[in-house]
């Protein structure tokens, strides 16, 4: 062997040398290098299992939240139908209390206007009395003489019953 | 307010002897002088004239008719009296 350049003693110590490699690698580098592999392996398929249960989550809520928006475009709808009713109730409410108004308003305009009338008529009406009257007394007073005077008196004196109380003021 | 009993006194005497007097007078007025045939004619209807002194005075604006004017009292015969009435008679009935 030593012809052949094989030192036997250096063959056994780097054997032996090997041997305590292989031991001290398999036990402190090559374990917990493959447990930490496999903790790896497991937390890849935890975070795949994580994954696949979030996205499901995930269609869940597109789900929900497209159920909800349906909803709550249906609630809008309603709301604005409702508003719509309400503001067509208001409108006509006040469209008749504003025509009560108007008519109020003609209705008392009227009563003034014929009020009104009728107090220019009766001033009116004073007015020609009071010329008629004043007309009346003008032309008596040109036209009555004193024997005229005297046959009218005499005539008021005549036609009286006796102890006259009537003309009494 | 309270008025001095002398004052009421006075006051009553005073307001006394007028209606006094005024019982006693009468004033006749007329559009013109009346005849003394009408003034008697007037007492006969009026009886109450009798005894009392009548004061005459003419306003020509009565037109024709007379007035008896006894204290407070007021008899309007007069024709100006008769077109106010009817005055407002019109304007009663229009």
């Amino acid at each position: 062997m030593e012809n052949l350049g094989i030192d036997a003693k250096l063959l056994i110590a780097q054997l032996v040398n090997f041997g305590l490699f292989y031991i001290i690698f398999k036990k402190f580098i090559a374990k917990p290098f493959l447990s930490l592999i496999k903790e790896e392996e497991v937390n890849e398929k935890k975070q795949e299992e994580l994954k696949v249960k979030l996205q499901k989550q995930d269609e869940d809520l597109e789900v929900k939240r497209s159920d909800f928006n349906t909803q709550i475009s249906k609630k809008e709808d309603d709301i604005i139908s409702k508003a719509k009713e309400r503001a067509k109730s208001v409108e006509a409410k006040i469209i008749s209390e504003a025509e009560e108004e108007a008519l109020r308003i003609k209705e008392k305009a009227l009563k003034e206007i014929h009020s009104e009338k009728q107090d220019l008529y009766k001033q009116i009406k004073g007015k020609v009395s009071s010329l008629s009257l004043f007309i009346v007394n003008k032309t008596l007073k040109d036209i009555l003489t004193e024997d005229v005077k005297k046959k009218i008196t005499s005539s008021i004196i005549k036609n009286l019953p006796k102890d006259k109380h009537l003309y009494e003021n | 307010m309270k008025i001095k009993p002398r004052l009421k006194e006075e006051l009553r005497k005073y307001i006394l002897n007028k209606l006094r007097n005024e019982s006693k007078n009468a004033t006749l007025i007329s559009s013109h002088k009346l005849t003394k045939d009408q003034i008697d004619e007037i007492k006969v209807k009026f009886p109450r004239l009798k005894n009392k002194k009548i004061n005459l005075q003419t306003d020509e604006e009565l037109l024709a008719g007379f007035i008896i004017k006894e204290g407070s009292k007021v008899t309007d015969l007069s024709l100006k009296a008769k077109l106010i009435q009817f005055k407002k008679t019109i304007n009663e009935i229009t």
